[in-house]
């Protein structure tokens, strides 16, 4: 099997395929402090894409409670379980966080689940949800940890949950293409949209089996596998709403929450991210390295990235993003004034933003968190779409506009 | 000579087993050396596997292994399939069966795959005799792949039977757009696993993963589950409308593979159950369906009983001596 370079591993891999990248790959970046589970982008997608007979069960973009909510249910535990099972006791890291881009978060000592499998039947440990796993998209809503009868505080909490928001990782090395023997799902070389081409598909269901994600679904109408397709139309800007502009996708654009920022990235040598400083995702990811992969440990290098939640016990939140949580996490907390401007970019245009500039402002207030006195800044930030052309202007503090008296007509 | 107990019980087993095999009618032989032969009827045979005439022709044996070759490897617990086949104006008929102790004909379920069954030919325009693995460029293969959940008709009946008050918004649309390449795209880009009024998909392949609908759906079957057997007929005018398809024609020999999926065991794809190529002989005049060989049958059965006793006296002269030397 070829070996390939996964940076969030930050060593080699076997994946099914010789190494082969797209130009640009789609990207996000979620903000899970900020999520309010009003299930706005999962109804967006739905009443897109999903609202016809046969897709039922369906849910492209779902948000889930952790830990103990799952759609499909433990679709992470369980996945979870397949890479302990092969290889008990050894799903490590070793080296430190901080590291260079081809390997950020140090070294993952453990298997990938592509490593795990047989070869044979399998070329990605996995399994496939039942219907009644497929079901009840959003069970144990709002369930915590525990009900204590104090209060709980900060840096962890004692009771805890959060909303995870989910949609496919557009994976640089995706389990789904690896899986599908007749290569009926593809990356798209222009931005790393991984599709399911409804022409080829024979419905074998290998990629429902092997996305660890479990974000390639059956369709039992017309017996061929679904999945999420990255709004395709709004990124490459074919649809007509998008006025020939690279646009974010449905479940990004109507986020209420302001948790999502989605865009492009270059790629370059060994599928590792090309320095682009001025790209808001890549100064998230690589420069402050605060947000970061989800479950980078299968091994397919997903392409949605997390902010972690604050207040949540830290083995969970390294078990789930890895090795990063602890320095994401302060950084966070304590944010740049480049990072506090980005954070201004989160739903501020529909426009896929490119890249921004910051243009610093006043000083205007001082705060103490975690008893560490903070300084903020009035800075602005402007975002620039695909050709540089200004299409967002924001400030950190919202400006303060006072309306002017009016008689009121009733 | 001096004989030990296992040695004797292990004889006494085969004999036993062979004679049952003798009695039971099998034919046991490699895959490659079997012929089946096509004879022509005179009368139309009906898509039936239970169509009268089917007991009068003779059935040959193709064993079937695991599908050990590509990923994804599978299969293994399908070990034979026997066929029967006639022609008839032009038209050829093919009847596999297959033990199978489980119905598989999953109807919405995301988890559960379905029986199956595949007859595989050289493609008409292939250079040199395929390779039975999927052809390769050049040198085709005309499919026609037999599916249980396709003959349910499973899809939108069985969607709405399973969760009858299932709302899904889009069924408010009128047919025509509900059914359109937007809002069905499988079905409308002609996908054929998304067809739900035919059993049978023609397919044509040049290579493992190439696959591909052929340009003319025109092989049909029908099939059915009984006791613990599944039994398929397929049929196909000789000449097929595209050029990849298989060609047949009385008096000419060409190939045959077979593949059956177990749904239990959750074939699908590579994960099957498959013989190699054996010869389909069309015969080139016609002749009167032959009824049963009895000559045959009865010589079988003189020789399996005779072998039966033979079987049954070894085991037990090796219990008799077992026990006379445990004595001593
Ligand atoms: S729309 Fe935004 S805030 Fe609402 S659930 Fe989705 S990600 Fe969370
Ligand atoms: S998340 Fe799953 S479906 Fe999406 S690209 Fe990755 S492996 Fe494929
Ligand atoms: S990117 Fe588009 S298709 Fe994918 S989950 Fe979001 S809305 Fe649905």
């Amino acid at each position: 099997m070829p070996a390939v370079h996964n940076w969030q591993l930050g060593r080699e891999m076997t994946y099914r395929y010789d190494p082969a990248y797209p130009k640009l790959q789609f990207a996000a970046v979620f903000n899970i402090n900020r999520c309010i589970a009003c299930q706005t982008c999962t109804m967006a997608c739905k009443s897109t894409w999903t609202l016809s007979e046969g897709q039922d069960l369906m849910w492209w973009n779902n948000v889930e409670t952790k830990p103990f909510g799952g759609y499909p249910r433990n679709w992470d535990v369980k996945a979870l379980k397949l890479l302990e099972q092969s290889n008990p006791g050894k799903q490590t890291w070793s080296g430190k966080p901080g590291g260079p881009k081809d390997a950020p978060y140090g070294k993952f000592d453990g298997k990938t689940l592509f490593e795990a499998a047989d070869g044979d039947q399998q070329v990605v440990s996995g399994y496939i949800p039942t219907d009644e796993e497929w079901t009840a998209p959003n069970i144990y809503e709002d369930t915590a940890t525990a009900y204590p009868k104090q209060g709980v505080s900060l840096p962890e909490h004692s009771a805890w949950f959060f909303y995870l928001q989910r949609l496919c990782n557009h994976c640089a090395y995706p389990a789904c293409v690896a899986a599908c023997p007749r290569n009926a799902v593809y990356k798209r070389p222009e931005d790393g949209i991984v599709l399911v081409d409804q022409e080829r598909c024979r419905g074998y269901r290998k990629c429902v089996e092997a996305c660890p994600y479990k974000k390639s679904m059956y369709r039992p109408t017309t017996r061929t596998s679904e999945k999420c397709i990255g709004c395709y139309p709004r990124v490459e800007g074919s649809d007509p709403a998008t006025e020939g502009l690279p646009t974010e996708t449905r479940c990004m654009s109507v986020c209420p929450g302001k948790i999502r920022l989605q865009g492009l990235v270059q790629i370059g040598d060994k599928g590792v991210w090309k320095e682009d400083p001025k790209n808001p995702l890549y100064h998230m990811v690589h420069i402050e390295q605060v947000a970061l992969p989800l479950y980078p440990q299968f091994g397919t290098q997903p392409n949605i990235y997390y902010i972690p939640p604050r207040w949540v016990p830290r083995p969970y939140l390294r078990q789930m993003f890895g090795p990063g949580v602890d320095a994401a996490i302060e950084r966070y907390t304590n944010p740049s004034r480049e990072m506090l401007g980005i954070l201004q970019l989160f739903r501020a245009s529909q426009q896929i933003v490119f890249s921004y500039e910051l243009v610093k402002g006043p000083k205007v207030e001082e705060v103490v968190v975690d008893g560490k006195t903070r300084e903020i800044f009035n800075d602005t930030v402007i975002g620039f779409d695909s050709k540089g052309k200004e299409i967002v202007r924001i400030s950190v503090l919202e400006p303060f506009v006072e309306r002017p008296g009016y008689l009121n007509s009733i | 000579m001096k004989w030990s107990k296992p040695a004797v019980l292990l004889v006494g087993a085969l004999v036993i087993a062979g004679a049952l095999a003798g009695l039971t009618g099998v034919r046991t032989a490699t895959s490659q050396a079997v012929t089946l032969k096509a004879v022509a009827v005179a009368d139309k045979p009906e898509l039936n596997p239970d169509w009268a005439t089917w007991v009068k022709i003779p059935s040959v044996d193709v064993q079937l292994t695991n599908q050990a070759v590509t990923y994804p490897k599978g299969g293994g617990t399908v070990p034979a399939v026997s066929l029967k086949a006639v022609h008839h104006e032009n038209t050829l008929y093919i009847r596999a069966s297959w033990k199978d102790q489980t119905e598989n004909v999953p109807s919405i379920d995301m988890a559960a795959f379905t029986d199956a069954v595949a007859l595989e030919f050289p493609g008409k325009s292939a250079v040199s005799v395929p390779s039975f693995c999927m052809g390769q460029p050049g040198s085709g293969v005309n499919i026609w792949q037999w599916k249980a959940d396709a003959q349910a008709g499973a899809g939108s009946a069985a969607l709405a039977k399973l969760y009858p008050n299932g709302y899904a918004d889009s069924s408010g649309f009128p047919e025509e757009l509900t059914k359109a390449a937007l809002y069905q795209p499988a079905f409308g880009l002609g996908n054929p696993v998304a067809r739900t009024d035919a059993a049978v998909q023609t397919l044509v392949a040049q290579a493992f993963g190439t696959l591909s609908a052929a340009a003319a759906q025109d092989a049909t079957g029908a099939g059915m589950w009984r006791n613990g057997e599944w039994s398929v007929v397929f049929t196909r005018p000789f000449s097929a409308a595209d050029g990849d398809q298989a060609e047949f024609a009385a008096g000419k020999n060409t190939n045959l593979a077979v593949a059956v999926w177990d749904g239990a065991n959750g074939d699908r794809a590579g994960q099957k159950n498959v013989s190699q190529f054996v010869t389909l002989q069309l015969s080139g005049e016609l002749v009167k369906a032959k009824s049963e060989d009895w000559g045959a049958l009865w010589f079988g059965a003189i020789l399996g009983g005779v072998l039966v006793v033979l079987g049954l006296a070894a085991l037990g002269w090796a219990g008799v001596a077992g026990t006379a030397k445990e004595r001593a």
